[in-house]
């Protein structure tokens, strides 16, 4: 099967590139602490010779952290406006990481190193950024198409149902429709960035077009191969939440531990972004081989 | 079938029979006002069509020429009725549907006879006491043709007509649901010279309002409603008879006594459950999907039922029904009748967001403030939602744990009480309004954060303040005394400046006037504030030193002396008595009283020990102190709780990050 023979080899790929995935883990880590050094200092200052917030610490006093946020929040709001604009800010550079990325991957031969990271990203950030724009005007559209109907039908039965169990129903499979073509579009999306990358073409519509006829071509193997490169961060996700229920951050050893585990998370994600890529990139390769 | 009408009809006349007699036999009131309601709801057209015996005693030295009665169902006539403008046309984020003709509500009464026939009808008008608006229908004035004298007792027949509103607040319909209440002309309170407030005797009547609808006398009802058979009824009091008529009608016969309202609900869809509390019957009244959440009713009914029985009174009621309306009629939840409270649930709310238990418990509440201890809530609103609000916390805290009770999602818990204290010092601005003021008047949103809030908040301080058995004394002997009755807030005051002496002695003052000058009466903020700490070292003195008398050493051999000082500021106008706790390095502790009038105060120790850290309130007895992060200070700032919030700012910073990578 061709689906598990990418998915292995996009496998092995992302444990071949930890310096790739530790680059993209960097790329996510430095802005993000320097945002929360100053997050941490304006905390700080803001709880000052207070004794209440001390009671923040093992457990959760919601009256101590409400008057904390009351008296002294704008302190700290300061700092996370400042992260409000790294995330906007970020979404340019999650563009840019992605185009290095798969311009790494792309380059086999050459080792990835945040020389190759850099080269990608500058290289092909503004088709990607004109690709994304495509994706999300589609996106949109479909969207209106799906909750259109959703929203007339909620409108008209609102006045007879009984409870909102039965909205909710109404809602799921329009929800679940959606997830689904949202994980289409998703792929297609990623495809027309390989397409773009592998032939090096400006041609960001013409490349959207082509992705489109091919993940619509080879639908079951292009969606199963997705839904297959999804399980691994559900489950990543899954056991970081059954690990950190146990682990409270009582002290100052265990506010270590909790960070490490955390960012091993983190980690672990940059590495399923890695295998997700590299995955599909491999597919999408075995089938340009073929045609 | 025939079988089963005949078995149904033996076994609901004895039931009448024994609820008559024993319900007529135990006068707990005065007896003021009997009504026998016969009431059949036409569930296509929303119009009941009602037949109504009503007997009035005159409970005063005076002459009574006229008659005041609720006529509340017009509020919903139009949107020119107080209780619409009040409203805005909307109450708790439900809006009237003014598009819709079926939406409006109101009560017309047909025919009203005195004895011997006379007829009353022309002499009606309304009247609208408590505001200049004259298209406000709520409240009907009767001239009698002959007055009632001292301790005579009227008997009226009254013929109405009740058009539901479609539910947007409190009474109405909703497609096959109906909530009814404030349904029928309902007589208002004749008060005598010297009960509450009254100078002289005359009517307390008011308009209905977008916030309060509750005052009046204690009666005995006897309703008889007619519905389709395919419907479930439950209502105020206990189902005494059912009779099944032949037109696909059936005729409920319900009986309740010593109670101040009369409201039911219909729907064919109902699921009731059924349990039991000691000899109180509960029944739980389920939109069929929120069925499986019966439990969480009833074990927070039966959490309430047991906590007042403990800590206030006995429940003398035999039943307790719990209606909870299908999302449409949403508007009619959480409102509180006799013996009948509407609640809520909502389908898949998780077990750890406790709204279904707070309401329940609250609502039922109010079968004790406003139902049994019938204050006026429009003059008085605080001494009915603020004393049941502050109980609600009591038991929710009991029941569900003092810091989990609202909410408990694993690391994100708080209790009610919390909550309820932070909605009052929350406030954009606790100097808004004082409490005492009628429902009404409430200025800007001000009405549920101070008669609620603020009063649940004075109320804990109090607790605080003179402790948990005097408080439980203080509710008790408020609720022996006045249950049945109409308290008012002297009442409750001098029964507190009767407790608290007797208990405490003077550790208050003779009364606790004061108290409620501050926290009734006034509208000022209570704010304590440690400003600061200090350890100095005692240096030896320097100078000409001829005729100084040296201090004996007390300090061991290398100890060092320090001048200690803990610096205490009144921000609030407020004045409360505060305890001081002042912890030095070595572990000793100081717990220090001070009387919290001035604007500062200093204690200073001269110690081998230096102060550590200090707290005003260490046992957050003074609840009402808006701030109470200012209430600690320490020299050693617990540093670790920044990091702990840092790592996990970081973490979700990091997260949404890799989400917008793993999109891109």
């Amino acid at each position: 099967m061709k689906i598990i023979k990418a998915y292995k080899s996009g496998l092995k790929t992302s444990l071949n590139s930890l310096q790739l995935i530790t680059i993209g883990y960097l790329f996510l880590l430095i802005p993000a602490f320097f945002i929360a050094l100053a997050y941490w200092s304006s905390f700080k200052s803001a709880i000052g010779n207070f004794m209440s917030p001390g009671n923040l610490l093992n457990g959760f006093d919601y009256s101590a952290f409400k008057e904390l946020m009351r008296f002294e929040g704008e302190k700290i709001s300061a700092v996370t406006s400042q992260g409000f604009l790294l995330v906007i800010f970020y979404v340019f550079v999650a563009l840019f990481i992605s185009g290095g990325i798969i311009f790494s991957l792309n380059n086999k031969n050459s080792k990835s190193n945040l020389l190759s990271v850099l080269t990608g990203g500058s290289r092909f950030f503004w088709r990607f950024l004109k690709l994304n724009f495509y994706s999300l005007v589609v996106h949109l559209i479909i969207m209106a198409i799906i909750y259109l109907p959703f929203a007339i039908l909620v409108i008209s039965s609102f006045e007879s149902a009984a409870t909102e169990k039965s909205t909710f129903f109404l809602f799921l499979p329009f929800g679940i429709f959606h997830l689904i073509v949202m994980l289409y579009l998703f792929t297609i999306n990623n495809y027309a960035k390989f397409a773009l990358v592998h032939n090096n073409s400006p041609k960001v519509l013409s490349s959207l077009w082509t992705a489109a006829k091919f993940v619509t071509r080879k639908f079951f193997n292009t969606y199963s191969l997705a839904l297959l490169l999804l399980i691994a961060p559900i489950i990543f996700l899954l056991g970081y939440f059954k690990i950190s229920g146990f682990l409270e951050m009582n002290s100052g050893l265990m506010i270590l531990v909790v960070f490490l585990v955390q960012q091993i998370y983190i980690w672990l994600r940059m590495a399923c972004k890695v295998w997700f890529l590299s995955g599909q990139f491999e597919y999408y390769l075995m089938n340009n081989r073929e045609d | 079938m025939k079988n089963k009408f005949y078995k149904q009809s033996i076994f609901f006349s004895v039931i009448f029979l024994l609820t008559t007699l024993s319900a007529f036999s135990i006068q707990l009131t005065p007896r003021i006002t009997n009504y026998k309601i016969n009431a059949d709801l036409n569930t296509e057209t929303k119009i009941i069509t009602g037949q109504m015996t009503l007997s009035w005693r005159n409970p005063s030295g005076d002459t009574v020429s006229t008659l005041q009665f609720h006529m509340y169902l017009n509020a919903f006539k139009n949107t020119e009725s107080t209780f619409v403008k009040e409203s805005g046309g909307q109450l708790r984020g439900k809006k009237i549907d003014d598009d819709d003709s079926i939406s409006w509500g109101w009560i017309d009464i047909v025919k009203m006879e005195a004895e011997q026939g006379f007829d009353l009808t022309r002499n009606m008008s309304f009247i609208h006491p408590d505001d200049d608006n004259v298209n406000d229908r709520t409240v009907l004035e009767v001239a009698l043709n002959k007055p009632v004298l001292p301790n005579e007792t009227i008997t009226l027949n009254i013929e109405f007509v009740s058009k539901l509103p479609k539910i947007f607040a409190r009474t109405g319909f909703s497609n096959n649901y109906f909530l009814v209440a404030q349904w029928f002309p309902k007589i208002g309170v004749y008060e005598p010279a010297g009960m509450r407030f009254a100078k002289k005797g005359g009517w307390n009547c008011h308009q209905f309002h977008g916030h309060s609808e509750f005052y009046a006398n204690f009666s005995n009802y006897e309703v008889d409603i007619t519905v389709p058979e395919t419907f479930v009824v439950g209502s105020v009091g206990s189902l005494v008879n059912k009779i099944y008529n032949l037109d696909g009608l059936v005729t409920l016969k319900y009986i309740a006594t010593n109670v101040v309202d009369f409201a039911w609900t219909a729907s064919p869809i109902f699921e009731v459950v059924e349990d039991n509390w000691n000899d109180v019957e509960i029944m739980v009244y389920l939109q069929p999907e929120h069925a499986y959440l019966a439990d969480r009713h009833i074990e927070s009914v039966k959490a309430a039922l047991s906590y007042f029985d403990e800590h206030l009174g006995k429940y003398p009621y035999s039943t307790i029904t719990i209606v909870d309306p299908p999302i449409s009629g949403a508007g009619s939840g959480g409102m509180e009748y006799p013996t009948f409270i509407t609640a809520g649930s909502f389908w898949g709310l998780p077990a750890g967001l406790r709204m279904i238990e707070m309401v329940t418990i609250h609502e039922f509440g109010h079968n004790y403030f406003m139902g049994l201890l019938a204050s006026n809530e429009f003059e008085e609103a605080w001494l009915d939602e603020g004393f049941n609000t502050y109980f609600e916390g009591r038991i929710m805290d009991d029941a569900y744990g003092k810091n989990r009770s609202f909410i408990d999602f694993g690391k994100f818990y708080f209790g009610d009480r919390v909550f309820q204290r932070l909605g009052y010092t929350g406030m954009s601005n606790p100097k808004i309004a004082e409490v005492f003021r009628y429902a009404w008047e409430y200025p800007h949103g001000g009405y549920s954060s101070l008669s609620y809030n603020k009063t649940a908040t004075w109320l804990a301080t109090l607790e605080g303040l003179v402790g948990i058995e005097t408080m439980d004394e203080i509710m008790q002997t408020y609720f022996e005394r006045w249950k049945f009755k109409h308290p008012c807030a002297n009442d409750f005051i001098e029964i507190v400046n009767e407790i608290v002496p007797k208990n405490l002695g003077n550790k208050y003052g003779e009364n606790m006037n004061w108290f409620f000058d501050e926290v009734l009466y006034g509208s000022n903020v209570c704010d304590y504030k440690l400003a600061a700490i200090s350890n100095k070292s005692v240096k030896p003195p320097l100078g000409i030193l001829d005729d100084i008398i040296e201090r004996p050493d007390t300090t061991a051999e290398g100890e060092k002396l320090y001048d200690s000082k803990v610096i205490i500021h009144r921000l609030g106008e407020v004045i409360m008595p505060v305890e001081i706790l002042i912890h030095f390095d070595n572990g000793d502790e100081v717990l220090e009283l001070w009387d919290g009038k001035s604007r500062t105060k200093e204690f200073s120790y001269e110690r081998t020990e230096k102060i550590e850290w200090a707290k005003v309130d260490p046992n957050e007895k003074i609840t009402i102190d808006i701030n109470w992060l200012n209430n600690g200070k320490t020299l050693k700032p617990e540093t670790k709780v920044a990091w702990k919030y840092m790592v996990n700012f970081l973490y979700y910073l990091q997260n949404f990050l890799q989400t917008l990578i793993f999109f891109a």
